[in-house]
């Protein structure tokens, strides 16, 4: 069974690369990955888009930007629900989503993923929306103890799933990680990087009128 | 009232002619209405750097094209109304471009806000916020759309916000009395 995976961040070593890593772990196989970002600004991307619907399987993860999908995979799904509308079957589609601490804020994008699934005449396998993925850099390697287990456990889920091809229901999953220590982390770290940068106070207002105002 | 509109570069017929009723209407009864069309072919896509945040607070690092310059307007403006092609139950391509861009308009921190842990507002007021969603969409769409909004809306605290969708223009009529009351402004 071969599957693809899109990767919907800018980064290329960021939480949604981590989370493919440890997909390709629980697949036990290597998946072709493809970013939206440098697809959809090639100036010949036919060839990889050939390749990736030729996959049995479309696993398609990201970050949550502004609620909902980053700019360049909304379009790089737009390319492909117009290749569906010329008759090419598009993959089953699995989705994962990480964004802020709580898990259900990456509701919106997943049910974007299902429209997407639908217009494209794709079969939809589910969507996992993962809180506060920024802490998975913290979960060192083993992600089945400690805090990632819940994510670990919702991953092999899903890894299980694909190899059957088999649907499933939406899940929100969580590091186990306190409320308040991750805001209280989260602001030191900001506070600590941009020390390092030389900047000292992060709540300037560089859009404010001569007068101090605003409008 | 001073009002920005967002259009998409390559949105259809259909959102030349919202963006042309809304413009006209607004500008007849004296209001300063600035449009901006948005391209995501030349608003190059958000880096995740969170350099506006942390290496210079409040202004994207990328300079060499208008994100910055939009941003500075948004927050000046009295009134947002972002005008949009439905996609997926979300704003296209073009106008999410320059939202992913405008992260720089929000705090880094976290506090707790309605239930939830959210980012604080960078200044002291967010403009009105109206997102204007058009095209043959199913229910479903139309529903996450304004949820999208309505969750946009807990992270940029706007004074008032408002979500409408329609299929054409000529459903604009119909939602036009609640623009104008979200703007509060006599038309």
């Amino acid at each position: 069974m071969k599957i693809v995976a899109v990767n919907g961040s800018p980064k290329t070593d960021g939480i949604s690369a981590l989370i493919i890593k440890r997909m390709e772990k629980l697949l036990d196989q290597q998946m072709e990955t493809y970013h939206a970002i440098r697809l959809v600004r090639a100036e010949t991307p036919q060839k990889d888009l050939a390749v990736m619907l030729e996959a049995d399987i479309l696993l398609i993860v990201f970050p949550l930007f502004v609620d909902s999908l980053p700019s360049p995979l909304i379009e790089l799904l737009t390319r492909l629900e117009s290749i569906a509308h010329h008759g090419v079957t598009i993959p089953r589609i699995f989705t994962i989503v990480n964004g802020a601490f709580d898990s259900t804020q990456t509701a919106i994008a997943l049910e974007m993923i299902e429209h997407f699934t639908c217009r494209a005449g794709a079969l939809w396998g589910y969507g996992i929306g993962i809180g506060a993925g920024s802490m998975l850099y913290n979960a060192g390697e083993d992600w089945e103890n400690g805090i990632a287990s819940d994510i670990h456990h919702a991953l092999c889920n899903m890894a299980t799933a694909i190899k059957e091809k088999r649907s499933g229901q939406n899940i929100y999953v969580a590091p186990k990680f306190p409320r308040f220590l991750y805001k209280i982390a989260a602001n030191v770290s900001f506070w600590r990087k941009a020390k390092k940068n030389g900047v000292n106070n992060l709540r300037t207002r560089p859009y404010l009128n001569q007068s101090g105002n605003q409008r | 009232m001073n009002i920005l509109l967002l259009c998409e570069w390559k949105g259809s017929e259909i959102g030349i002619q919202i963006r042309s009723s809304i413009q006209g209407i607004l500008e007849r009864e004296g209001h300063s209405v600035r449009t901006k069309i948005l391209n995501s072919k030349e608003l190059k896509p958000c880096t995740a750097c969170l350099g506006c945040w942390i290496k210079t607070p409040g202004q994207c690092q990328i300079k060499d094209d208008e994100a910055n310059s939009i941003a500075a307007q948004l927050i000046n403006a009295n009134a947002v109304i972002l005008i949009s092609e439905i996609v997926y139950g979300g704003f296209s391509a073009d106008i999410k471009a320059f939202l992913d861009r405008s992260l720089q308009n929000i705090l880094p921190y976290f506090e707790n806000y309605k239930g939830e842990t959210h980012h604080p507002m960078r200044y002291n007021h967010f403009p009105i916020w109206i997102a204007v969603g058009y095209g043959n969409v199913s229910d479903m769409e139309k529903r996450t759309f304004t949820m999208l909004a309505e969750k946009n809306a807990l992270n940029m605290r706007p004074a008032r916000y408002l979500a409408v969708t329609i299929h054409n223009s000529d459903e604009l009529v119909k939602e036009a009395g609640s623009i104008w009351k979200t703007l509060e402004v006599g038309v």
